[in-house]
C-alpha cells in the first residue's frame, strides 16, 4: 500500500471560504449556534473593511483547520489601533500537529492588539508562552444590588436620535454594531451623567445574564448599578450582570459572585493597560454558550 | 541543547528516558498541544522556521533529528 504526504498550505481566507470552513466550525458541536450564526460571527460582520476572515490549514486543497481572525478598527489610549480577536480554533484530529501553523500568520501581524477572549486551559498555556500577557482571570456575576438612591435616573434603548447626542467615538461604535442582532445597547442616564452600556445575552447555569462588553463611563455605572440592572432586565430579561474583574477597577462590589475567566492579549504597545482592551467586535458579540 | 533535551524538557521528562524511539505513543504529555509546544521550542532553540509538512512529520525523537539534520542543524 502506497501512502501519500498531502500538500499542506496556510492561507487567509475571506467570507468566500465560508463553505470550505463550516464543517470544521461544525466539529464545536454547539447545538446554539446555527450556520448563520457562525457565518456572522466569523465572517459576516460589517465593521472591518478588509477582506480577511482568519486563517485556514488546507491538505491538497480541503479546510483541516482554521483560526478565525476578527479585526476591528479601535481607539485604544486615544490613538487608533487595529484589534485582532482570535477565535475558533480548530483542527482535524489527523492534522493536529499541524496546529502551530495557523498560529504562525497571526504571531506576525505587526502593530495589531491581538485578543483571545476564550483560550482552553491548555492553549492558554501556548500562547502565554508565545509572549501573550493575561488580560483577565475572572468574571463577575453581579446580583441586584445597591442603594434605592442608585436606582434613581432614566434608561433608554439606544435609538439614532439618541445617538445623534453622543459623542463621536460611541456614535461610531453603535453605528457599527447595529447590524449585530445580539448586541444590547442602552444608555442610562441620572442629571447630567450617562452611560452607554452594550451587552450581549449570557447564561451561566441556565441563569439569563447581561454580559457587558462595553462601558463608556464605568464610574458612573458602579455608582447607578441598580439603574443599569432595572435597565438590563427590562431589554434582556436578565436577572444579573457578567462583567470581566478589571472593570471593576479596585472596587470589590457586594452580591457578586466570581468565575473564572482566562483571556489574553499581546499589545501592540506595551504601555496598553489590560483595562483598555473590552470585549466589543469580538466573536462574545454572537457566541451563544 | 540537543533534540533529546528539549523533548525532556518540553514535556518535563528525565532526559535519560528519552531515545530516538520516543514519540506521542510512548509519552502521554506529547499530545497535540504539547506537540505545539515541542514545535516551539524546537524552532527557538536550534533558530530555524518548520513548514506544515515538517511540523506534521515530527512524531518521534528520530524524525525531529532528520528533520533538523536537512536544515544542516548539528547539535
Amino acid at each position: 500500500m502506497v501512502t501519500t504526504t498531502p500538500t499542506l498550505q496556510v492561507r487567509a481566507v475571506s467570507a468566500e471560504s465560508f463553505e470550505d470552513i463550516y464543517p470544521l466550525l461544525a466539529l464545536f458541536n454547539n447545538r446554539k449556534m446555527t450556520r448563520d450564526d457562525w457565518f456572522q460571527m466569523l465572517f459576516g460582520y460589517s465593521w472591518w473593511a478588509g477582506s480577511d476572515r482568519g486563517f485556514a490549514l488546507y491538505a491538497d486543497g480541503e479546510a483541516v483547520g482554521f483560526l478565525g481572525t476578527i479585526f476591528s478598527e479601535r481607539v485604544i489610549l486615544g490613538q487608533p489601533q487595529t484589534v485582532c480577536n482570535t477565535s475558533c480554533w480548530i483542527v482535524r484530529e489527523k492534522y493536529r500537529t499541524a496546529s502551530i501553523m495557523l498560529l504562525k500568520p497571526l504571531l506576525a501581524l505587526r502593530n495589531c492588539t491581538i485578543v483571545n477572549l476564550t483560550p482552553t486551559q491548555r492553549s492558554y498555556e501556548i500562547f502565554q508562552r508565545l509572549g501573550f500577557q493575561e488580560l483577565e482571570s475572572e468574571q463577575l456575576l453581579l446580583l441586584p444590588y445597591g442603594s434605592i438612591g442608585s436606582l434613581a435616573g432614566l434608561s433608554q434603548r439606544m435609538t439614532p436620535a439618541l445617538n445623534a447626542q453622543r459623542a463621536p467615538l460611541e456614535r461610531a461604535i453603535s453605528h457599527q454594531l447595529t447590524a449585530s442582532p445580539n448586541a444590547v445597547q442602552i444608555v442610562i442616564e441620572h442629571g447630567s451623567e450617562s452611560c452607554f452600556i452594550i451587552a450581549t445575552s449570557l447564561h451561566v447555569k441556565r441563569v439569563p445574564f447581561a454580559e457587558i462588553h462595553y462601558l463608556s463611563n464605568p464610574d458612573f455605572f458602579w455608582r447607578h448599578r441598580l439603574l443599569a440592572h432595572r435597565s438590563l432586565f427590562a431589554e434582556m430579561r436578565a436577572v444579573g450582570i457578567a462583567i470581566d474583574g478589571r472593570f471593576a477597577f479596585g472596587r470589590m462590589p457586594k452580591a457578586v459572585v466570581r468565575r473564572p475567566a482566562l483571556r489574553l492579549f499581546r499589545p501592540a504597545n506595551q504601555h496598553t493597560p489590560a483595562t483598555a482592551v473590552d470585549g466589543l467586535f469580538s466573536e462574545l458579540m454572537t457566541l451563544k454558550i | 541543547m540537543t533534540p533529546e533535551s528539549v523533548v525532556a524538557r518540553t514535556f518535563n521528562v528525565n532526559p535519560a528516558d528519552v531515545t530516538d524511539a520516543t514519540s506521542p505513543e510512548s509519552l502521554p504529555e506529547w499530545d497535540s498541544l504539547g506537540h505545539i509546544t515541542l514545535i516551539i521550542e524546537l524552532e527557538s532553540v536550534f533558530g530555524v522556521s518548520f513548514s506544515p509538512e515538517e511540523a506534521v512529520g515530527m512524531t518521534s525523537v528520530s524524525s525531529i533529528k532528520a528533520v533538523l539534520e536537512s536544515r544542516g542543524v548539528r547539535w
